[in-house]
């Protein structure tokens, strides 16, 4: 039976690289370590985690060795999509064999294609694998609602969504009445399961919307299990309140183009988790005045120091 | 000689609009009015007053209301792109000859055009006028900083830019690398979310929405008299509202006059033009909750 459990924060992870573009995994280990100890529910290996400027050996190695840190404490996501059937289905059966609890994967864009072709993708690649499968519904890879449902109807593993295409709001809302509708009716798709990306920036809109939960950057994991705590407690407002602080800090996160890795990591570096704040090239690289800018506002919300 | 001296905040107006879709005077007005009073150098007429939606005649109607509401206070700066150059020119002229400060112009972008092609479209127009132009820079229909710099050396009027292709940090810090003895002034627009972190990298200016103009001007006018802190810690609380906004042409429309509804500009009735996705009743509770927070009910 396919698990249809997972909710709340799962943070996607950084990679750390050092200054010559290579793999810490010391540094790795103690991402997922303070993860795990801040509260979060699960976590990914995605785009965030420039998945798609590693080679097919570091992917495997990178994988494994978050599994094996995490030891069965918290799901493991692991985004393999590819711009072919075949190499999605074998990516998606190593990180199945490698311990992955489930997958996350977009639509191949490279040459867009047509609704059938996509959904026949997701069919082949739902088949292929035993754990549940995160459709990745993204600006320039979209699984339109309609879409999505269609998707979920195929298989029992293509059980979960993350929406990002902007605006997340309505399309939350969207694709949670169509999954309603289908449920009323019946039909498996009904079984669909929300979840939230696009760096958190608009979390309690979309649970608010049918979402149930969310896959934000790994910077300040402790703030999101915090105020998603608060929210499952019923203090919506305080929680809500609590995290329009953070919405400058975020703002600054989602800054396209490779900046962002380098955001992230430059934060993480001040947060003690890592040594360096290396992205991998192409990845825009920010200026002085933006460490400056970053450090003004970590120190604003008292995020300078570790907390693990 | 062309007009260089346009600095600072120049929102662009909301346009205000009954329940039948026709334009509400008094709220074009009193908008007007609202943001000269916060001492607020100029305003706009674009875009985001969704003039893509009017007619040839409503245009021209909304820029002279403006001009007339200004009474000189605000320099007044109107889109007048088109798809193409003859048209474009006429629009230019005309809004010349109403009372405009200055154009904004993209380029035509329903078919993509090389450099060369986008330079002599931008060097016709200039010709046919003696006011500044702003160039605008805007995703899906992009001016690169180098060609930025190649048309402000083609042609005295085209002197401003609007950099708004994100990330727009990196690309004015870019341009302003660039522009050498070209003479271009660069503003920011991307409805003000990165509004000074822009001003840190040369940007002389920015146009956002006209919801917070007064919050806008407050901060600016801070961080030029050196107060850069001050002026970040006091920005950063609107983060969340300037988000919201953010979602979408057709959700900003609609989220913009429900601000200006609550902060008592616009009357209770107002709403964008079609087409423009509503978004949903919860959202205006959750606006509104952002609103109180900031204090900006009925004021």
């Amino acid at each position: 039976m396919v698990d249809r459990t997972m909710n709340g924060i799962f943070p996607i992870l950084a990679t750390p690289f050092d200054d010559k573009g290579q793999i810490d995994f010391e540094d790795l280990e103690r991402e997922v370590e303070w993860m795990v100890g801040v509260g979060v529910n699960g976590v990914g290996i995605a785009v965030a985690s420039e998945i798609y400027k590693l080679t097919d050996p570091e992917r495997d190695e990178v994988l494994s060795s978050v599994v094996k840190q995490v030891n069965g404490r918290v799901p493991v996501v692991m985004n393999t999509g590819a711009m072919g059937t075949d190499v999605t289905v074998y990516y998606s059966r190593r990180a199945e064999e490698l311990g992955a609890n489930a997958l996350m994967i977009r639509p191949p864009s490279f040459i867009a294609m047509p609704a059938g072709e996509v959904i026949e993708f997701f069919a082949r690649v739902g088949a292929s694998v035993g754990i549940p499968i995160f459709q990745q519904d993204q600006a320039t890879a979209e699984v339109p609602p309609g879409m999505a449902i269609e998707i979920a109807r195929r298989h029992e593993n293509l059980c979960y969504i993350k929406v990002e295409t902007a605006p997340t709001v309505p399309r939350m809302a969207e694709t949670a009445a169509l999954r309603d509708a289908a449920a009323e009716s019946g039909d498996a798709a009904g079984d669909l399961i929300l979840f939230g990306g696009a760096g958190g920036t608009f979390l309690f809109e979309e649970l608010r919307r049918g979402s149930v939960g969310t896959m934000p950057g790994s910077v300040i994991p402790d703030v999101f299990v915090n105020v998603w705590e608060r929210w499952q407690d019923g203090d919506e407002d305080g929680a809500e309140a609590e995290f329009r602080r953070y919405g400058a800090l975020i703002r600054t996160l989602k800054q396209p183009q490779g900046l962002d890795n380098w955001i992230y990591k430059e934060i993480l570096v001040r947060r003690g988790i890592f040594k360096s704040a290396h992205a991998r090239h192409p990845a825009v690289k920010p200026d002085r005045f933006q460490i400056y800018e970053l450090e003004q506002m970590l120190d604003e919300l008292k995020l300078e120091e570790p907390e693990a | 000689m062309v007009d260089r001296s346009m600095r600072g905040i120049f929102p662009v107006l909301a346009m205000p609009f009954d329940a039948d879709g026709n334009i509400v005077v008094e709220d074009l007005q009193r908008e007007v009015d609202w943001i000269a009073g916060h001492g607020i150098p100029g305003v706009a007429i674009a875009l985001g007053s969704e003039v893509y939606k009017l007619s040839d005649e409503e245009r021209a109607f909304v820029l002279k209301t403006v001009v007339e509401a200004a009474e000189g206070r605000l320099k007044v700066v109107m889109n007048t792109g088109h798809e193409g150059t003859g048209v474009s020119i006429d629009y230019a002229k005309s809004a010349q000859d109403l009372g405009a400060s200055a154009l904004m112009i993209r380029p035509p972008s329903f078919a993509q055009l090389s450099g060369s092609e986008v330079t002599k479209y931008f060097v016709a127009i200039a010709e046919a006028i003696d006011i500044p132009i702003f160039i605008q820079d805007v995703v899906g229909s992009q001016v690169p900083p180098p060609l930025a710099v190649q048309l402000a050396k083609a042609h005295e009027n085209l002197c401003y830019i609007k950099v708004e292709v994100a990330p727009s940090v990196p690309r004015f810090a870019d341009l302003v690398a660039r522009t050498g003895t070209s003479g271009l002034i660069p503003f920011g627009g991307s409805g003000g979310q990165f509004l000074l972190e822009e001003a840190r990298r040369g940007s002389q200016g920015s146009m956002p929405w006209a919801v917070i103009p007064d919050v806008y001007a407050r901060v600016w006018d801070d961080f030029q008299s050196g107060n850069e802190v001050d002026a970040e810690i006091q920005y950063r609380r609107y983060a969340a509202l300037n988000r919201t906004i953010a979602q979408g042409m057709g959700a900003a429309m609609w989220v913009n006059d429900w601000i200006l509804i609550r902060r008592g500009v616009f009357q209770e009735t107002s709403q964008p033009r079609q087409p423009a996705p509503r978004p949903d009743d919860q959202t205006r509770k959750e606006l509104d909750a952002m609103l109180e927070e900031l204090d900006l009910i009925g004021k």
